[in-house]
């Protein structure tokens, strides 16, 4: 029996191997360890409470059932499962349904508005805008359009009209910039 | 391919952060698989995101966990995707079966491929790996050869007179030949059927001048029966052969002597 208190510490190795026995315990605690990390970057991402909410509870079915796909080689469990939270709310917010619902707030306008909706609701979730504010102006919004929008680099080089080679160099000065930060 | 300029391109970066093309991400992942430093940084970046979720950590409400949990519990092995049923009697859903179909294809293809691009990569790294062994070896092979070419070019000097090293009274079988040449000064060893030197010492061979033991030299340990040249000796009644120390020592250790022979 694993239990819940943040005392117990489990490798990841330990917990991939029982997740893949299909140990609900294993899965309670990955629940509880990680959760409220992925619950914050999905909440960055669709924004609206009760969508991250169903989009948290698909994530960790998807990390139940998918398991087995889950390669150490290609990183960590906790990027892995990063990954899955963030694909899953960026389909989300691609999706038919979440655009109708946000018809005036579709696409590239998205991402001025993303800030304006977090001050509107009351979420803790905001040490990630903290770090973000650090970084240059046009590396933030590569990075948000990237990242937090799902949008392709060539997207990207479409929309704003700069060259593939541009962005990524700007996208590597924000990470840069961001591994000095988090240091 | 400059790893390093691969590296400050910020491709990496824009993999992790999921800018990349299908195409181009399947590269970046066989580019990590051969190159560590890739691979690393990689790591790296995961981490700067992984740093960033945990700042922005947000609980979510409690009765998403026993939402969840029920979930699991009731449908074990399904996901929460809504799958439509495809009529099989409407034109739309054939297309869209079809479709689904072709995608599959390419996607089965797709992966074929790339199994079968990262196997001939990983079957490309053993092979150079092989290959080197090869050149390794036959290098070690053709010193081998050079040496004992003049090995036998000194072997057949007219001057060389052969000393044959005997086993002594209540010691391990061993013998040992000395090739001398009195006018040269020049002092060839065979070791050949000398047992290996006890861990952590050496043999030593001797040469008796004049009634006393002159140092001429250590046995390197290599392990490989070879024909080893010695200190020079201008004048000697006998040689002998003892088991020293490592490095040698200044005067024989006379109860560890193995082997020894007249002029």
């Amino acid at each position: 029996m694993i239990q819940n208190d943040t005392q117990t510490f489990l490798s990841e190795e330990d917990l991939v191997a029982r997740l893949g026995t299909k140990s609900k315990d294993a899965l309670e605690y990955i629940y509880d360890h990680y959760s409220a990390s992925l619950y914050g970057i999905i909440l960055k991402i669709v924004v609206r409470e009760e969508i991250a909410q169903e989009v948290l509870q698909d994530t960790f079915i998807k990390i139940w059932n998918k398991i087995d796909t889950y390669d150490n080689q290609k990183g960590r469990l906790f990027t892995w499962m990063l990954n899955i939270a963030r694909n899953l709310a960026i389909d989300r917010i691609r999706s038919k349904e979440y655009s109708q619902f946000n018809k005036t707030n579709s696409g590239f306008q998205n991402v001025s508005m993303v800030d304006e909706n977090q001050g509107d609701t009351k979420i803790d979730g905001i040490g990630m805008d903290k770090v973000l504010d650090q970084l240059p102006h046009e590396q933030k919004l590569l990075i948000e359009m990237m990242y937090f929008k799902g949008f392709s680099q060539s997207e990207i080089s479409k929309e704003l009209d700069m060259p593939l080679g541009t962005i990524k160099t700007r996208v590597r000065s924000a990470m840069t910039k961001l591994r000095e930060i988090l240091r | 391919m400059n790893i390093q300029e691969y590296i400050s391109s910020g491709i990496l970066d824009t993999y992790v952060l999921g800018g990349l093309s299908e195409e181009e991400r399947l590269e970046v992942e066989n580019y990590a698989i051969i190159h560590p430093e890739i691979a690393e940084e990689i790591k790296q970046a995961h981490v700067v995101l992984e740093q960033l979720a945990l700042k922005n950590a947000v609980i979510p409400p409690a009765f998403l966990k026993e939402k969840l949990f029920e979930k699991i519990n009731n449908e074990p092995k399904t996901t929460s995707s809504k799958a439509k049923p495809i009529s099989m009697f409407n034109i739309g859903s054939w297309s869209i079966a079809a479709s689904w179909f072709v995608g599959l294809v390419f996607g089965g293809l797709a992966i074929y491929y790339r199994s079968q691009w990262k196997s001939s990569e990983q079957k490309l790294i053993a092979l150079q790996t092989q290959n080197k062994q090869l050149v390794d070896s036959y290098n070690l092979t053709k010193f081998g050869f050079e040496k004992a070419t003049n090995q036998l070019s000194s072997l057949s000097d007219t001057s060389l007179k052969l000393v044959a090293l005997k086993q002594l009274e209540n010691k391990p079988f061993a013998t040992a030949q000395v090739f001398w040449s009195k006018s040269k000064e020049e002092v060839y060893l065979s070791a050949r059927y000398l047992p290996s030197a006890p861990q952590g010492k050496q043999y030593q061979l001797w040469a008796i001048v004049d009634g006393k033991p002159v140092d001429a030299g250590i046995v390197p340990s290599t392990g490989i029966p070879e024909l080893f040249k010695m200190k020079n000796i201008g004048n000697a009644s006998a040689f002998a052969i003892t088991i020293e120390p490592l490095g040698g020592s200044v005067s024989p250790t006379l109860e560890t002597m193995c082997v020894m022979g007249g002029v």
